[in-house]
């Protein structure tokens, strides 16, 4: 019987819980929490597996985040089911094959690049003047990283993203600033995140792009979809 | 020249027919709503939706609707919508005094919430007292003619699409209606009674919610305390004030994950916040635990002020407790349908 207390699992290599959130949810959350490359990777992984799955295990939708997936469940259908179904998924050798196959689709996966407009942004300034770099040198630091998506949300395709050098992380601004411009993209501690509609945020605001990134008639560029990055994306600024 | 413009305006304007809609004369805390939309929380959009499905499904069963066609969803507020052709109605949720005003903004009749009724040409609905619950669903017969967003009419506040322009409604806005003529050709069934469907016993005494515990930590502090519901409610989130929990700073530095309606979120004062429908896709504040489906509706009702209590309860009765609310939901959906 599932009681809902967490249950250990191994897949591909790392170590995660099993968690039921409620009645019509589980989070499946990696052992260690962190905000890494490798946790958004194995979260990636463990999602694109499910993913081909999602109706066999009577799944509706799913959140990736940092280091868990959410798993959200058909009306109707069995937590408890699920839970059992997901941990002799995950004891099965196939897992193992996925990952290789995961692999090689991951690193063939286009990179999405988006153009920054020449204008710094607004708190381009500032940034520069905390590590010591002008405004160019920081542009060039920035844009010469590569990101990763690892999360979306607070707002309709609003992209958390890993991979901002450690020299450029600056802890969020003392106040939210009440109207963020549209497009920005913004650096919020160790992570950069880019604001898809004008609204109040608390990052710092490095440049903007022109690239819408939601529209609910959804992109034809992207397959419909409502939004131009989607987790797992890799991303790099260009300047 | 002046002249001709004017004779070629007015014969344009009388070859227009003026289509089916109704006019909001005071919006309230109003908005469409429907099922909500699937499949798209890994972009950060919410399901959204009915906050109370129940109530709305039945509204649309009683003007002849399917039950997820959408309706005007108004939290408590006051409101009045006219109508410039006959219409009929169906208001459900919140215990109302619905009253009709005549052309001349006098007071006509009033109607019994709970049952269909007709707004003829002219005349005005208006939504007088709120005497219980917070949330009322107002559904049309034929349906609203609004376009939909990613598979669903419901209104995005936060992201501002979806509903009408993706925001709450506002005084005059005009609402196009879809004509249903099956709706027309049936009288509303005389002498209907009018469907209870806020349980009275939660008037008396203290609601409770149910809820099933996130890894105990934070549950069992959780227990049986009092709260009230503050006015700082919206369908994003319930904020709740009362005894304050203690949070180890482990589970307060927490990264955000994915989080449901319903779910139990402990603010770094200690204080709890449910998040509603509209709910951000991922949320980074301790997790206390999740409100079962039975009481969701029930979430979507409660009065600000109201106080109200957490009881953690084990799998096994959340499961009874599940099963006895679908089977409740679908005889009372049972009932208006066979009396339609």
């Amino acid at each position: 019987m599932f009681t809902g207390e967490p249950i250990a699992f191994e897949f591909a290599g790392s170590q995660w819980w099993l968690c039921a959130l409620g009645d019509r949810a589980v989070r499946l959350e990696l052992q260690i929490q962190d905000m890494s490359l490798a946790s958004c990777g194995a979260v990636q992984h463990l999602s694109a597996a499910l993913h081909a799955k999602q109706t066999h295990f009577s799944v509706q939708a799913q959140v990736p985040a940092y280091a868990s997936l959410m798993l959200m469940l058909q009306p109707g259908s069995d937590l408890p089911d699920l839970a059992a179904k997901l941990l002799a998924f995950f004891s099965t050798a196939q897992t193992a094959i996925s990952l290789k196959e995961y692999s090689l689709k991951e690193w063939a996966a286009p990179l999405v690049q988006l153009q920054l407009l020449p204008e710094p942004g607004l708190d381009a300034a500032l940034l520069a003047d905390a590590f010591g770099l002008s405004v160019p040198q920081l542009l060039s630091q920035f844009c010469a990283a590569q990101y990763r998506v690892a999360q979306i949300g607070f707002r309709a395709g609003f992209p958390y993203l890993l991979g901002l050098p450690p020299e450029l992380s600056l802890p969020r601004r003392a106040s939210v600033r009440a109207q963020v411009p549209a497009l920005s993209v913004a650096i919020g501690g160790a992570q950069a995140g880019i604001y898809p509609a004008t609204g109040p945020g608390g990052w710092h605001v490095i440049g903007q792009i022109a690239q819408p990134l939601f529209n609910p008639n959804g992109f034809p560029e992207r397959g419909g979809a409502p939004c131009w990055l989607a987790p797992g994306d890799r991303v790099q600024f260009l300047c | 020249m002046l002249a001709g413009a004017g004779r070629s305006r007015a014969v344009f304007m009388l070859n227009v027919k003026e289509s089916l809609n109704c006019r909001i004369i005071k919006a309230g805390l109003s908005s469409v709503q429907d099922a909500g939309r699937l499949g798209y929380t890994k972009f950060g959009i919410s399901h959204g939706g009915f906050a109370d499905p129940d109530s709305a499904h039945l509204a649309n069963l009683l003007v002849g609707n399917s039950a997820n066609s959408p309706c005007i969803e108004i939290c408590e507020s006051r409101f009045e919508l006219r109508a410039n052709e006959s219409v009929k109605l169906a208001c459900l949720g919140a215990w109302v005094d619905l009253c009709i005003l005549d052309s001349d903004a006098r007071i006509q009749r009033s109607v019994a919430a709970g049952s269909a009724f007709y707004l003829s040409a002219g005349e005005t609905l208006r939504v007088q007292r709120w005497f219980a619950g917070r949330t009322l669903y107002l559904a049309f017969a034929g349906q609203l003619d609004l376009a939909q967003a990613l598979g669903s009419f419901s209104t995005d506040l936060a992201n501002q699409f979806g509903g009408l322009d993706g925001r709450m409604l506002i005084n005059g806005d005009v609402l196009p209606l879809k004509s249903n003529p099956a709706a027309f050709t049936r009288e509303p069934a005389s002498g209907a009674r009018p469907i209870p469907i806020w349980s009275g016993a939660d008037l008396h005494t203290v609601p409770s919610l149910r809820f099933l515990a996130y890894r105990g930590e934070l549950a069992a502090q959780l227990h049986l305390q009092h709260y009230q519901l503050t006015p700082q409610c919206s369908r994003a989130a319930l904020r709740l004030k009362g005894v304050a929990l203690q949070i180890d700073a482990a589970l307060s530095s927490a990264l955000s994950a994915g989080v449901i309606h319903g779910a139990i979120q402990i603010l770094p004062n200690g204080e709890p916040l449910v998040l509603g429908v509209d709910a951000q896709t991922l949320g980074g504040y301790a997790l206390a635990g999740c409100v079962i489906q039975a009481d969701l509706s029930k979430l979507a009702q409660l009065k600000i002020g109201a106080a109200v209590q957490f009881e953690c309860i084990d799998r096994a009765m959340a499961a009874r407790l599940n099963c006895e609310y679908v089977n409740r939901r679908d005889r009372q959906l049972g009932a208006v349908l066979a009396s339609c």
